[in-house]
């Protein structure tokens, strides 16, 4: 008889921390400071105690003056209580964008573009790589925090910059057209971004040697949702910060007067559904299905208040034969619940959900009460409710394309490459086009998942939701300001690979660096190739947009936001 | 309701007399029009039509010959491929008009005259071939319901080779039995080694696919149930590179058009600028 099972211990949460070298006596050291110190421990759960939530959820970062903390732009899981020392944040203008590695490239002239067409390299992946030696800190790996004061731009930001940087206390005043502010000792920062996944807005960088606390989104959570004094804290940076604006923008209180919307930022409730990484498990699994602990309100429940959608994606289900069938999908903007609420205000009669909401992957919600909706919104709503329900009186078949686009998560593509292949002759035009646009090497394969006559190339959607960007630790990959392109500054890639394995479509690759001469660049450290991380840029520095697009000779191939794709189809 | 059923008819009218291919059409219809307007002008002035019918031929063959290298330069930041393609279709289809009005007969005199007129109809011939796999290759293709790229067609059918043959080698070790492998050996073998049933394919048959059941089928009653199960995988197998030879014909022929066009045009513009020269000594 054999034996066909293996045993293992049931995974829990803590088993991958945050960091492996936090000690109990940091914890210790923690929990004596007045941040941790006045956090009512008894109301943490057994199995989430603030004690695990520190030693799990938590590490001590240490950085020296100059050090760049948080960039501008940059998106992040993490929330930061500094320690010991100052930080500088820069309100404004932000800091330019060679100091925080990045870089806007410029656009090619008319002849620079058509002599791509002998000048491109006839080896893979070359480059002129005498631009990365003056950074050889960073090729190396041997540091990866970026400081303000080494970069070769550092000029740019001061006045007089001091001789040995190396020995220096305290970063000296930056220009004056720069507003800062400073922080010290017991100060939070980067929370508003760690939980609601928007980008940071400002950068931050140690003004001093400081010590800072940086806590996982998780652990952040957890405090917030046990301890009073940090869910104060937290809420009403959120509000002063981003809910009020975040309301003002949503359609459904549009023409309504300011006050209105303080008084409703006031008592909105700001909630996080799901997990930020959710890009982890859809990279193992696939899993294109829902599961219960998705599930934020069930169809035939009540609910107390409408779902502004703040963040992340929300699945609309309605339940049908043994599954749930995808009506629509949520996202920044869209809200749930209106329309039972409102038709229980209107007829006294309470309705309950007709439709199910559920993530997908993370959602960031604002829950408006129903009781200040009645009483400051509805009697004056102007728009008209579109019931999520009727929806469901459109055929399977037709949905089709938006349960393949949600199940794949294309949903989260701005810039998504869709190939007709009703039109596509197969040429590969459109791979020769991109190689040309980037000196011999295509940044995209035409291979991908098929519906119908669609496929979804394997080439960057520039994602709403772009986790790639998460843990860069030299900001390399950025979104570019000026058309939301997500790109990488091949300068300051340090070939760490974080971006390619958060990448869930598998759309950036990782590849060998060569010089002009096609020698292959190793590093001086252990002899090992430099790796860097290449992906579809949107042909920035082309004129005329993506190549890929403009070589189609049979207008197959296109650049879409899938939202208004699938809708369109719809 | 009313109001936006008319929307909506006036936005598909819309689209379907604003768009750039009416604007092509159009203006081609136009300059025709001109050009053919004032070459009968000519004639009926006794002067010599054909320089004007000649000389606008020649650049739109020019025109239309420029399109290949157009497309060669990918990243020429000057109109998008596919308005191109459009135009070369919209200008190839209409210089037949024009060709008959500068040669006004189906096959001129002379052995030079009559290569050039020879290679012209074989350039259109070629040209509307192209245009037909074009519109309908990619369908067929989609049909199929796999997408393999062309470059990797080889190394596809090797994979599946290897597939096929441990297949083979586990049943037999597992069964003791050679009855597959020398199934294998004497006749699957044919199919798996390179892509078959090329023209069938190419012509929508089920040649490959029938080939297979049959030579399936034809073993089935000399195995165990255990080698039935291999030979299914086998089956499967065999199927999909049946997809794949499809893939590799018809991709095949949407590439290879080309090669006949192309070179054929280029002759063709040779022998048009030989002429030009023969006319412009003697002739003119």
């Amino acid at each position: 008889m054999f034996n066909t099972s293996v045993t293992m211990d049931r995974p829990q949460r803590w088993d991958s921390p945050f960091d492996h070298n936090m000690t109990d006596a940091q914890v210790e050291l923690l929990l004596q400071r007045p941040e941790f110190n006045l956090i009512d421990k008894s109301r943490f759960p057994s199995s989430i105690s603030l004690e695990g939530i520190l030693k799990n959820d938590c590490r001590i970062n240490r950085y020296k003056p100059g050090d760049i903390i948080v960039r501008d732009g940059d998106y992040g899981n993490s929330a930061f209580l500094l320690l010991k020392g100052k930080v500088t944040v820069v309100t404004r203008p932000g800091l330019p964008l060679e100091i925080l590695g990045r870089t806007r490239k410029k656009k090619k002239s008319f002849w620079q573009q058509i002599s791509q067409i002998w000048k491109n390299s006839p080896y893979p992946e070359a480059r002129n790589i005498s631009r990365y030696f003056d950074k050889t800190q960073i090729m190396n790996g041997l540091n990866t925090n970026s400081s303000i004061l080494n970069t070769k731009y550092s000029n740019l930001i001061f006045n007089e910059l001091p001789k040995n940087i190396d020995s220096i206390e305290s970063v000296p005043k930056l220009k004056e057209v720069y507003e800062t502010v400073t922080l010290g000792s017991g100060a939070i920062f980067g929370e508003i971004a760690a939980l609601s996944r928007v980008s940071r807005t400002a950068t931050i960088f140690a003004q001093t040697e400081s010590q800072v606390l940086e806590i996982r989104w998780q652990g952040l959570r957890e405090i917030r949702k046990y301890d009073d004094r940090w869910k104060k804290i937290i809420d009403d940076n959120f509000r002063n910060n981003l809910l009020k604006d975040t309301l003002l923008e949503n359609k459904l209180f549009k023409g309504f007067d300011e006050k209105i919307i303080e008084k409703i930022s006031k008592y909105s409730l700001f909630e996080t559904y799901g997990t930020f990484e959710w890009h982890h498990s859809f990279n193992k699994s696939n899993d294109n299905e829902t599961s219960e602990k998705d599930r934020i309100v069930q169809e035939g429940h009540y609910t107390d208040g409408v779902i502004l959608i703040a963040g992340g994606f929300g699945r609309v289900s309605k339940k049908i034969g043994n599954g749930e069938r995808t009506l629509t999908y949520l996202r920044v903007g869209d809200y749930f619940g209106l329309d039972e609420l409102y038709t229980t205000w209107k007829t006294g009669h309470e309705i309950p959900l007709e439709t199910s909401l559920t993530t997908l992957g993370y959602l960031h919600t604002i829950r408006v009460p129903a009781h200040i909706l009645e009483q400051y919104i509805f009697p004056d709503l102007k728009i008209k409710s579109s019931r999520l329900s009727d929806i469901a009186e459109r055929s399977l078949a037709e949905d089709t394309l938006l349960e393949w686009a949600v199940g794949h998560r294309y949903i989260n593509g701005t810039q998504t490459m869709l190939i007709n292949l009703d039109k596509c002759v197969r040429c590969d035009d459109c791979v020769r086009a991109c190689s040309d646009a980037h000196n011999g090497n295509p940044r995209f394969i035409r291979e991908g998942y098929v519906h119908g006559a669609q496929m979804v190339a394997n080439s960057c959607m520039h994602c709403i939701d772009p986790v790639c960007m998460i843990g860069c630790p030299t900001g390399a990959i950025h979104r570019n300001h000026d058309d939301g392109a997500v790109v990488i500054n091949d300068d300051t890639c340090i070939g760490c690979s974080t971006c390619a394995n958060s990448c869930p479509y598998k759309n950036i690759k990782m590849v060998q660096i060569r010089d002009d001469n096609g020698r292959v660049l190793l590093s001086s450290n252990n002899n090992q190739p430099i790796m860097k991380a290449t992906k579809c840029d949107l042909c920035q520095d082309q004129m005329g947009g993506p190549a890929c697009v403009r070589a189609c000779p049979h207008d197959a191939l296109e650049r879409v936001d899938f939202h208004n794709y699938v809708h369109w189809e719809s | 309701m009313g109001a936006k059923k008319t929307n909506i008819v006036v936005k598909k009218l819309r689209d379907i007399f604003l768009n750039i291919n009416m604007l092509f059409l159009a203006s081609t219809l136009v300059l025709y029009f001109l050009i053919l307007y004032y070459a009968y002008r000519v004639d009926l002035l006794l002067g010599r039509s054909e320089i004007i019918t000649g000389y606008s031929l020649l650049f739109v063959i020019l025109f239309l010959i420029f399109f290949n290298v157009r497309k060669r330069l990918t990243v020429l930041p000057v109109i998008k491929v596919s308005h191109w393609t459009k135009l070369h279709i919209v200008q190839g289809c209409f210089c037949i008009i024009l060709y008959f009005s500068h040669v006004k007969t189906l096959m001129p005199l002379g052995a030079n005259e009559i290569a050039l007129a020879i290679l012209f109809y074989l350039s259109v011939i070629t040209g509307l071939l192209g245009y037909f796999f074009n519109k309908t290759i990619p369908r067929r293709l989609t049909e199929s319901n796999i997408e393999i790229i062309y470059e990797k067609i080889p190394s596809v059918i090797s994979d599946v080779r290897d597939q096929v043959e441990k297949i083979i080698i586990k049943c037999a070790t597992e069964n003791n039995t050679d009855t597959l492998t020398r199934h294998y050996v004497e006749t699957l073998n044919w199919f798996f080694v390179k892509p078959r049933f090329l023209l069938n394919h190419f012509f929508g048959g089920q040649q490959g696919r029938h080939w297979v059941d049959n030579q399936t089928q034809s073993i089935q009653h000399f195995l165990n149930d255990s080698e039935k199960q291999y030979l299914i995988e086998i089956q499967k197998l065999a199927q999909y590179k049946n997809k794949i030879d499809f893939h590799y014909s018809l991709q095949s022929c949407s590439k290879a058009w080309l090669f006949l066009h192309i070179p054929i045009s280029v002759m063709m513009l040779i022998l048009v600028f030989w002429h030009l020269l023969i006319v412009n000594i003697y002739a003119i």
